[in-house]
């Protein structure tokens, strides 16, 4: 149990019809007591209608609900008590700043979930899927980290621990114990340790989709200059205005924008400006930026001009992305066809779709396309891997190699602790104070 | 009154060892026990070594003590555990001669200077000052001593159970130490109870060896010490089973099992069942292991190891009876099954110091251990700790990276204890180091630096040790084709005997434990290098200083308990802190964390 009473908003900063306010630590109901004065009796874990009073200015300000939680009932494990006054941020600051005044201390971006784990009231995985869930950038993604949050995650890896401890256990009995007789047979062993190898290898798989469930899934437009890329990026967004909202971290060379397709956030990404054949400094640094983007996006929409031949900027795009999941248009179908969607498809290998972006002809094939190409592998799963538990899942992953390799019996232990070990980690239950301060350092004020 | 500067009460294998150590580096020492016919007994089994143990008491012999040397002297049949498997987890066990055992061992305490046998019972431990000043006897002799370790074993308010029947007693027909235990009570210690077992003994001439298999000794059998040179089997062991005709007869009457009526409050170690245990945990096992071992060469007294028992004498000898080839076994003794007191041993110092009470160590079964090797070891620790305590010199302790015992006393003082703990070799993390073959390589030279070791002794080691490196360094430079000896062998393309014989003559190993060594550098040397570097991390986090002027107080999210002890304790760094009883790995990461930002601060504030 920790001495010192934190405080913090719960929710964003802005004006809305309610906010929360938390406050947890062995003061949190006596600071509660005095800054919020309940129509009826304190009953734990019951929202119970009260006015809020400034005791300095000695004067009530708002009216609004307080629930009560004695610990251990709590999601910090501690006392704590949420306060929903009216959403406005001078009454929610103030709100803190009495607290504060009162003897609690500002809470450090992410410390209630991190008292959480302190307390023993969640492993890691689902003190990061909090993060997560509150982070997720579509409704699956959402859906996903909730089930982390519930454990679907620890618990298949607590399993994998547990088959990997078995093992180890048979193991360390036949060289503890010589005169018992018991030994591990060389088959079973092998076979449990493929197994084990087997199980890491799936959840590894589910960090791709996993990350595309949470963050989106991205998609570059390339084609040459006046290919009419920004036209079709605009055609897409288009119908979608009503709920495409503003990308953090957008650069500044390159449109981002969200367009949801059947729950899932695709971010598009549009390279405007892009030259494949760079004339000065400044575009052969932007060519270099685009091919980066590529690189690293999960697909790309190469956009054609149907009204003009093939050029050698064109092939030059269709080489740079042949590797990836591609979708090719031929686009100004408006116009008079030039370019035969016969020789593309032999040039690409697949077949372009005809679009056109100012009549909005072929856009909804394009989004079926969409759905067809990205969406149909990634089947709604029940977990995900985030990149530190796939670092962990991948170190196990390498100790059961080696151990396969290996014939003494004392090296396989090893390997074999090595790999608990790593799963341990991952739970959070051995944890390196780098662990921890990456992980608690990520959350925000108050979640 | 007598005077003297350390006194050591019991003369088990914990009291030897401290009292030898203890003597051996010019204290004055008095080693008082109940009965002096008895010093050095094995009270259960006749065997020292086994796993891990194997390697605890190399590393005894490594430091100094006696309990090889001796052991060599009266084992008489000796067996390498694990020969099929690595040199990390084998290990030499020796069957003794136990009378052989008991009188070399009086016999030699008698001639080590500065050292003074003495029988009494100890009734009270003198305390001044929050200081112990010495011990007193049921006599009224009041021995004065500037140390005191007790090493009582089973003795503390011991109380043997046979069935319906208990009496107080510290082993077979030997008094209990009864107001010693009230003295450690009313000196605050937080204590609990604990229970051991022993099988019967059967008389040899009664037992029909032509239903058991013979369990010969080594070939080349493997000296206990690595100061001698040779060793040989003077008896077999017999290995048979029981049936389940044994046990129905055990279940029938389980009942009346002092174990099974609720008699016995007392924790047993798992790893040690009595055979009503066994046949009450695992119904699905037909048959259960049982090794008769001769108890020494002028007795006729077998050891039934396995048949460890609590029932009545008449129940013990009926299900003897139904054992095939012992239907007309007379028994000797019976089994039985002692509780005794011991001492929570997270309230020591890893110098098995006391806490609460200056001057007071502890070794050995009284600290919640089991086992011959587990109390020598630490009565070894306790000896050199309470010799360079009135030395007035730094303490003594020994890392869980470089011995067992460092593993044992580590677990001891932060996990505590639940049931009678023994040493696996699973618990070490540096398994691959800890071995039999390189405990003086690993442990000598700090004993030469204690004054543990003999100018000839050390000089013989110092030959060993340079044989054994020399022709480590060839195997790892001679080159055989494109690779060298060592990774050949390390890569199964040749056998070991094949990589020995690159060797040039003189190199070449003269024992089984030079074989083994070069054996285990190869076959390991990825391995080792790695855990090296692992533990050079661990101790760079380990080094990390706690200012002295940084208030536990201040680390937010410690519980108050940690708080209180960090106060009381005063860790100066993080591996100090780490043995902390009751610390967590989530609250060190506080304290890393608290350290850091800590010195940070202090650097914005110069800068």
């Amino acid at each position: 149990m920790t001495e010192e009473t934190i405080v913090a908003p719960a929710t964003p900063q802005g004006r809305g019809a309610i906010s929360m306010v938390r406050l947890s630590g062995p003061e949190a109901f006596q600071i509660a007591r005095k800054i919020f004065k309940p129509s009826g009796k304190i009953t734990p874990r019951k929202a119970l209608y009260g006015r809020f009073y400034d005791f300095l200015e000695k004067a009530f300000f708002d009216e609004g609900l307080g629930i009560f939680y004695r610990e251990p009932h709590s999601y910090t494990g501690e006392d704590m008590v949420e306060f929903t006054p009216h959403g406005n941020p001078v009454i929610v600051w103030r709100l803190v700043e009495l607290a504060v005044t009162a003897g609690a201390r500002l809470a450090r971006p992410g410390e209630f979930t991190y008292r959480a784990f302190i307390n023993g009231k969640m492993d890691l995985i689902r003190a990061e899927a909090v993060e997560e869930l509150v982070e997720a950038q579509s409704l699956e993604g959402v859906k996903l980290s909730f089930s982390q949050l519930q454990g679907s995650l620890s618990r298949k890896i607590e399993e994998l621990r547990e088959s990997l401890l078995s093992a180890a256990v048979l193991l360390e009995t036949g060289m503890e114990f010589p005169d018992q007789g018991i030994e591990i047979e060389e088959t079973r062993l092998k076979e449990a340790l493929e197994t084990a190898l087997k199980k890491i290898k799936e959840m590894l798989a589910l960090f791709e989709t996993g990350k595309q469930l949470l963050e989106g899934i991205t998609l570059v437009l390339v084609g040459k200059p006046n290919a009419g890329k920004s036209s079709i990026f605009n055609a897409l967004l288009e119908e979608e205005r009503a709920i495409v909202t503003e990308v953090p971290g957008t650069t500044r060379d390159f449109l981002r924008e969200k367009l949801i397709v059947e729950g899932v956030a695709f971010i598009v990404i549009d390279t405007a400006g892009m030259n494949p054949e760079p004339r000065d400094e400044i575009e052969r640094e932007g060519m270099r930026r685009a091919e980066l983007l590529i690189e690293e996006a999960d697909g790309v929409i190469l956009v054609l001009d149907g009204t003009t031949p093939l050029e050698a900027a064109d092939r030059k795009l269709i080489d740079m992305t042949r590797n990836k999941k591609r979708i090719v248009l031929l686009n100004k179908a408006d116009l008079p066809l030039i370019l035969d969607p016969g020789k593309v498809r032999e040039l690409t290998g697949q077949p372009p779709l005809v679009v056109s972006a100012t009549a909005r002809r072929g856009l909804e094939k394009l989004r079926e396309t969409l759905r067809d190409v990205f969406l149909k592998n990634i089947s709604p799963q029940k977990l995900y891997v985030n990149s530190r538990q796939r670092a962990s899942l991948q170190e196990a992953a390498r100790y059961l190699k080696e151990a396969l390799d290996l014939r003494d019996e004392e090296l396989v232990a090893e390997q074999l602790r090595g790999a608990i070990a790593a799963l341990d980690q991952l739970l959070g239950k051995i944890t390196s104070g780098d662990v921890l301060n990456t992980i608690f350092s990520r959350f925000c004020i108050g979640k | 009154m007598m005077d003297t500067d350390v006194v050591v009460v019991g003369a088990g294998h914990a009291g030897i060892e401290a009292a030898y150590a203890s003597a051996k580096m010019g204290m004055q020492t008095l080693l008082v026990t109940i009965h002096l016919e008895t010093v050095g007994q094995m009270s259960c089994n006749p065997s020292i070594g086994g796993t891990a143990k194997g390697q605890l008491v190399r590393e005894i012999d490594a430091m100094g003590g006696v309990m090889g040397r001796i052991g060599d002297r009266c084992g008489i049949h000796y067996k390498l555990l694990n020969r099929r498997k690595g040199p990390a987890i084998q290990a030499p066990r020796a069957q003794e001669d136990k009378a052989c055992y008991r009188l070399a061992m009086k016999h030699f305490l008698e001639g080590v200077k500065n050292l003074v046998l003495y029988q009494g019972i100890v009734t009270s431990i003198m305390v001044q000052g929050g200081k112990t000043v010495g011990v007193e006897t049921l006599e009224g002799i009041k021995i004065r001593a500037g140390v005191v370790v007790l090493a009582t074993g089973t003795f503390l308010n011991g109380l043997i159970h046979i069935g319906e029947n208990h009496y107080p007693s510290g082993r077979a027909n030997e008094p209990a130490a009864i107001e010693l235990s009230r003295s450690l009570k009313s000196l605050g210690f937080k204590m609990g109870r604990l229970k051991t077992g022993t099988p019967m003994r059967i008389h040899a001439d009664t037992i029909d060896y032509s239903k058991f298999e013979v369990q010969e000794g080594d070939k080349e059998p493997v000296p206990l010490s690595f100061w001698t040179e040779r060793v040989e089997n003077r008896i077999v062991c017999y290995l048979g089973h029981t049936n389940e005709r044994v046990h129905e007869i055990i279940r029938k009457n389980l009942h009346r099992s002092a174990l099974y009526s609720g008699k016995i409050v007392g924790i047993g170690p798992r790893y040690c069942p009595s055979i009503e245990d066994k046949i009450v945990k695992f119904p699905q096992h037909k048959r259960h292991h049982i090794f008769l071992e001769p108890e020494g060469l002028e007795t006729k007294e077998v050891y039934a190891n396995g048949l460890s028992s609590s029932l009545p004498y008449e129940v013990q000898e009926e299900f003897m009876r139904a054992i095939p080839g012992l239907e007309n076994a007379v028994m000797m003794r019976p089994g039985y099954a002692i509780e005794y007191d011991f001492i929570h041993p997270t309230q020591l110092r890893p110098t098995l110091e006391t806490l609460s009470v200056e001057n007071l160590f502890l070794a050995g079964q009284i600290n919640g251990t089991s086992g011959y090797e587990e109390a020598a070891g630490q009565g070894l620790l306790a000896g050199i700790n309470a010799a360079l305590k009135l030395k007035g010199k730094p303490s003594f302790t020994l890392p869980r990276e470089i011995s067992y015992i460092g593993v044992m006393v580590e677990d001891l003082i932060t996990q505590g204890v639940d049931e009678p703990y023994r040493l696996f070799t699973s618990r070490a993390e540096r398994r691959l180091y800890l071995r039999a073959d390189n405990a003086d390589l690993r442990l000598t030279p700090l004993a030469w630096e204690l004054g543990l070791i003999g100018q000839e002794d050390y000089e013989e080691f110092l030959k060993r040790k340079e044989r054994r490196e020399r022709a480590r360094a060839y195997l790892f430079t001679r080159k055989i084709g494109e690779t060298t000896v060592a990774q050949a062998f390390s890569s199964k393309k040749i056998s070991l005997e094949k990589a020995l014989s690159f060797l040039p003559e003189e190199l070449k190993p003269r024992n089984q434990d030079e074989a083994r060594f070069l054996d285990a550098e190869m076959r390991y040397s990825g391995y080792l290098e790695k855990e090296v570097r692992v533990a050079q991390r661990l101790k760079r986090e380990e080094a990390l200083e706690i200012p002295p002027d940084l208030d536990p107080y201040s680390v937010e999210g410690l519980s108050n308990e940690l708080k209180e002890k960090m106060v009381r304790y005063k860790p100066t760094n993080i591996r100090e802190a780490r043995k902390i009883p009751g610390m967590t790995p989530a609250a060190l990461t506080l304290l890393i964390g608290k350290i850091k930002e800590w010195k940070k601060g202090k650097d914005l504030k110069k800068s």
